[in-house]
């Protein structure tokens, strides 16, 4: 390709690291079971009915919740309200550039997943006839990417006042030569034998989205799955801490 | 779409452990497999699970592989749900529905971009390092659609595999390391390549209504059920993947019981699977 070799910025692969850990902590500093720094903040897009931004480490999203309102193509008559999700890579969330703005099949892939995840938790039959669509912008992808929307969204969709069983917290694990990585990067979930992702609602202890790949043994996946479900405790807090600050601004405000 | 009223019905059955078709709980329609039904393909399986019916074919393309694997082989799984095979393979809903089912059994085998973890070895499909392998197209047609999807689709997938023949190929040496060698494929059937399914899984579904669980659901129970899960279950009982399908959420008990249960089904559905395809295979033969 011509101007790779014109560019006056030299084209760089990106290369993983050889090893992924140093001694007993992860490239990061991280211990096996911790998570990257969390950020998160309701209220940030203004036109949005309810709009949240999540920051795990690198990975950072965008959410934005409108409606309910009318839906804006035809679509067959449904008692219940209709929830729809759409989550977009940036051109420059990932370190290959996105060749296209079109839908590709990993965006399909997590709009899907976050919409069966979301189904699960919203009360649909609140908003009858009418839809409420979630978007979801993943502007850096540093890994865990589906587990960030999923928090990401659901907080979005509690400060638009859409009433859900649970707020839904989310998180992934990858097990990386017998380790169990909590909230792995990009690189560490590259190098996964085995992977799981939990949305969990705590409050409620149910569970809303589980997609478990490579082979467990019988105990693995009883302790994949408790790391898991106390990890979304530990996200919910974050979550509920978030939603409280937000109410306090606005009462002080 | 089906009423509150044959819901109802239905999920009473599940109480009472006696379904409308006569089965109980417990128990799966009938399984019939018939191999290499598709003459162009390197090797295909049909699988019909009760009225759901579906086709497989895998054919073997040579392929450069991925930059990030060079030792490894290619996968490529994709779903056709053909309009005719229910209200809910049809148009816009179809191409998600299709989408969801290939991605899930790409799941189950986890063909993992670095060949960890993989229930197909892709490393056992490189012919030349870093410049040709083998790429392996399963494409799956869905013919009928009457539920339990994702078993029907990997019983047919993991027979359809085991029923591929590979050619064998031979690389010419090349003085210039740099230099693209010369590959010869052999079309001898007698020295084909098999594909090791050993490790490849099966999915189970099961759905849940209370405290009733149910395998093998036909497209109204899974509608009348409260949730279902899709589990992955290994030859050895192992469980190789996980998702949890439409539907409420589900308490973390109720996720042990049934991946238990399909821990418990998996094996033996299994056998049956092999017997069908020693059966099958019987048949060719006479």
């Amino acid at each position: 390709m011509a101007w790779r070799e014109n560019a006056s910025v030299k084209y760089e692969e990106h290369r993983r690291p050889d090893c992924l850990f140093q001694g007993e902590t992860r490239l990061d500093g991280r211990g096996y079971e911790m998570f990257r720094s969390v950020f998160m903040k309701t209220g940030t897009l203004s036109k949005a009915a309810g709009s949240a931004y999540a920051e795990f480490g690198n990975s950072k999203v965008m959410a934005g919740v409108y409606g309910p309102r009318e839906s804006d193509r035809r679509e067959a008559f449904s008692e219940d309200g209709r929830l729809r999700c759409d989550v977009k890579f940036t051109t420059f969330a990932l370190h290959t550039r996105k060749a296209s703005f079109s839908q590709n099949d990993e965006e399909r892939d997590v709009s899907g997943q976050l919409l069966a995840t979301l189904e699960a938790a919203v009360l649909l039959h609140t908003f009858p006839k009418s839809n409420v669509d979630v978007y979801c912008l993943i502007l850096e992808s540093g890994g865990s990417d589906l587990a960030v929307c999923i928090s990401a969204a659901s907080l979005a969709l509690a400060d638009a006042g859409i009433e859900m069983t649970d707020l839904v917290s989310a998180c992934s694990v990858s097990r990386v030569e017998g380790h169990l990585l909590l909230d792995p990067t990009a690189d560490e979930a590259y190098e996964e034998d085995g992977g799981l992702l939990l949305a969990y609602m705590p409050q409620a202890s149910l569970v809303a989205q589980v997609v478990m790949t490579g082979k467990w043994d019988d105990e693995d996946v009883t302790e994949v799955l408790q790391l898991g479900m106390g990890a979304c405790s530990q996200i919910d807090a974050y979550m509920r801490q978030s939603l409280r600050e937000a109410m306090s601004a606005d009462s002080t405000q | 779409m089906i009423g509150s009223d044959e819901k109802d019905f239905i999920r009473g059955g599940f109480k009472a452990d006696i379904r409308s078709d006569g089965r109980a709980c417990n128990d799966s329609r009938p399984l019939s497999l018939s191999l290499g039904d598709l003459q162009p393909c390197s090797g295909s399986a049909r699988c019909t699970l009760g009225s759901t019916d579906v086709i497989v074919g895998v054919k073997a393309e040579l392929g450069a592989p991925l930059p990030d694997s060079p030792d490894c082989g290619g996968l490529h799984i994709t779903v056709e749900c053909s309009p005719c095979a229910g209200p809910t393979s049809q148009g816009r809903a179809g191409e998600a529905l299709s989408f969801e089912l290939a991605k899930c059994l790409e799941r189950a085998l986890n063909a993992h971009p670095s060949g960890r973890g993989s229930a197909l070895d892709l490393r056992a499909l490189s012919i030349v390092s870093g410049r040709t392998c083998w790429v392996l197209c399963i494409d799956a047609l869905v013919l009928a659609c009457d539920g339990s999807l994702l078993d029907a689709l990997s019983i047919a997938v993991r027979a359809a595999l085991q029923n591929t023949r590979i050619p064998l190929v031979e690389v010419g040496a090349t003085e210039d390391p740099d230099e693209e060698p010369e590959l010869e494929l052999d079309d001898d059937p007698a020295n084909a390549k098999q594909v090791d399914v050993s490790r490849v899984p099966i999915i189970v579904t099961v759905c849940q209504m209370d405290d009733a669980f149910v395998v093998d659901p036909t497209a109204r129970e899974e509608e009348a059920a409260e949730q279902a899960c899709h589990i992955a279950v290994m030859p050895t009982g192992n469980v190789c993947g996980m998702f949890r399908g439409s539907g409420a959420a589900v308490t973390p008990f109720a996720l042990q019981e049934m991946m238990s249960l399909a821990q418990k089904r998996g094996p033996l559905l299994l056998q049956a699977v092999g017997k069908s395809i020693a059966s099958a295979a019987m048949s060719m033969e006479t």
